[in-house]
């Protein structure tokens, strides 16, 4: 039953693999973004020297957090495929498929990571031609391909969760535009927490994009993984809820 | 067939393909699009929902297929009790939905693997099976075309193939053939009755043609909004309406003539032998003054019976939004 329904789950992220090797425009078009964000933004606050990164220039302390911003810009607005595929029969052929809700969910999270991985490629080699000075460990740097996959999944079931509740395109491109500017601004991806005032804090702890960009840092600058079991299981928590949450809601999508 | 064990949650007695009672669907915007539906599926045939866009027919298809639940009543697909055993129904089910529903991005044969592998079908099993279908639809040499560049006709034969792959003892096509072109109709009828034929199972569709009826199914159920006024064979229901009408076009305004109806200004009159009673009408006519200035025999159509069962003639029924839906659909396979 296990093994089932993780080849349910997987054969949903074949048929996204398969879609994305018939077109590569998408990936080229949205590695766009995240490489102004680090030519641009990075540059300029680099220079400013207004956010105190302790040891590490903040081109270092802000890479991790643009990889997982790109990441999330994408799968954020996942759930419009969802949509989507439901206006097409193809959710419906989905569900009328032995596979469970949940398989379902999870694989068209993972999907969404699918995508993410082309592009934090593009993002990380970019970072390499800057110059950007990583942690000297290359297995480090394959294992933030996990981590991509992880922020990506959970993005994309925050987008499926609000796609259950509007099912509409419309209303779900606006929930996504809504949703990315405080997710990015509240996490700990442009300035360390320390730096917040109180309530930002709090808010910036329950921030999932907060632990995925903690353990990019990790991985990628400071070799430090004290705060890893944490931010995995959180991560892994955020995943598991709103994969059971929107299994339950998906009914209301076909209405 | 009979049944087996109830405790893996089939009924007792004979097994009809599909048991339906008193169903009854209010979608949560508070549109009853069921108004409470009974009717039987018999093994084997292939049974046809006939009615106007918007009538239910759609709704109907998504609970049976364990995509929508009832509101009320009860429910049985292949003797497995809703929403208990949805499970067990899902894995025995194929279901081509209304819209398209192969990806467009891929191509024939990954959307076959897909199914297969969906279906738990693994390996060279899934590459056999999706070899097979490709071959008995007539799509092997389009195999590893995107679907994009498919014609309509072509992407529905391949959807059919795609709800085959597990040899499904019972089938759901939702408007088959909408907007499709004569020539691409005829092969997806064809595609149908061969699913009959290999796959053995009993094909449920919905149509809002009545030539595809009359031509496919073994047994119609005639919708209006949300109930079904009629079911029978064709046949029979062609032969309750009687065997054809007189139409007769009349100078000045037309008499009344019992069981006679107006229709687009001509004089309608429903007969069993209309090419017998022709003189006699004429003559009739001919004594009360009426001149008449055309007169043409009609055999009896399922569409007459439609007439006779839902009160009025097909497209003068369908709703606004389940015609756009439609258009869209049609579009999406030109």
């Amino acid at each position: 039953m296990m093994f089932e329904e993780v080849r349910n789950t997987m054969t949903i992220v074949e048929l996204e693999v398969r879609r994305l090797r018939h077109d590569y425009t998408d990936i080229a078009v949205r590695s766009l973004q995240p490489i102004i964000w680090l030519l641009v933004f990075g540059n300029i606050f680099s220079r400013a020297r207004v956010i105190d990164t302790g040891s590490y220039s903040y081109m270092q302390f802000v890479a991790p957090g643009i990889l997982a911003q790109s990441v999330l810009f994408i799968a954020i607005f996942f759930g419009i495929m969802l949509v989507w595929d439901r206006d097409s029969g193809n959710l419906a052929k989905l569900l009328v498929s032995p596979a469970s809700r949940f398989s379902i969910i999870l694989g068209k999270c993972l999907s969404a990571s699918v995508r993410s991985i082309a592009q934090a490629i593009v993002v990380l080699a970019l970072i390499l031609v800057l110059g950007v000075p990583l942690y000297p460990n290359p297995g480090y740097i394959v294992l933030v391909i996990p981590v991509i996959v992880l922020i990506s999944a959970v993005s994309a079931g925050i987008s499926i969760l609000f796609a259950s509740i509007f099912r509409t395109r419309e209303r779900v491109m606006g929930i996504g535009q809504l949703l990315t500017m405080p997710l990015f601004f509240t996490s700990n991806a442009l300035y360390p927490i320390t730096m917040m005032p109180d309530w930002l804090r709090y808010i910036a702890w329950g921030n999932p994009l907060t632990y995925g960009v903690d353990l990019l840092r990790a991985l990628m600058v400071t070799g430090d993984f004290s705060q890893a079991p944490l931010d995995l299981a959180v991560l892994f928590g955020y995943l598991l809820v709103l994969t059971s949450a929107c299994s339950v809601l998906l009914k209301r999508i076909m209405e | 067939m009979l049944a087996t064990d109830p405790a893996n949650g089939r009924s007792d007695g004979p097994i009809a393909a599909i048991k339906v009672r008193d169903l009854k669907k209010k979608y949560s915007n508070g549109v009853m699009a069921v108004k409470g539906v009974s009717f039987e599926i018999n093994d084997g045939e292939i049974f046809g929902l006939l009615g106007p866009n918007g009538a239910g027919k759609t709704t109907i298809i998504k609970v049976l297929t364990t995509l929508l639940s009832a509101t009320e009543g009860k429910v049985s697909v292949l003797g497995f009790e809703r929403p208990r055993h949805d499970f067990e129904i899902r894995k025995a089910i194929g279901y081509v939905p209304q819209d398209v529903s192969s990806d467009s991005a891929l191509t024939g044969y990954e959307n076959l693997l897909i199914s297969a592998k969906l279906y738990g079908r693994t390996g060279r099993d899934a590459r056999n099976i999706c070899e097979d279908v490709l071959k008995q639809l007539n799509l092997w040499e389009a195999k590893d075309r995107i679907v994009k560049t498919y014609s309509g006709g072509m992407i529905r034969k391949l959807e059919i193939g795609q709800a085959m792959v597990h040899d499904p003892k019972l089938m759901f096509l939702d408007e088959p053939t909408i907007g499709l072109d004569p020539v691409a109709r005829k092969q997806v009828w064809e595609s149908i009755r061969k699913l009959r034929e290999v796959v053995k199972a009993t094909i449920v569709i919905t149509t809002h043609y009545m030539e595809e009826a009359d031509a496919l199914c073994d047994r119609v159920a005639i919708m209006s909004i949300g109930t079904i006024s009629k079911v029978g064979t064709p046949k029979e229901l062609k032969a309750s309406v009687g065997k054809g009408s007189i139409i007769l076009t009349i100078k000045g305004s037309p008499p009344s003539i019992p069981n006679a109806r107006i229709e687009n200004g001509n004089l309608v009159i429903p007969t069993e032998e209309p090419d017998r009673e022709l003189p006699r009408y004429i003559k009739m006519l001919d004594t009360i003054g009426c001149e008449v200035l055309s007169a043409k025999v009609k055999e009896t159509t399922l569409e007459d019976a439609f007439v006779k069962y839902a009160g009025t003639k097909i497209e003068e029924m369908d709703q606004w939004s389940a015609t756009r839906k439609m258009r869209r659909v049609a579009r999406r396979l030109e």
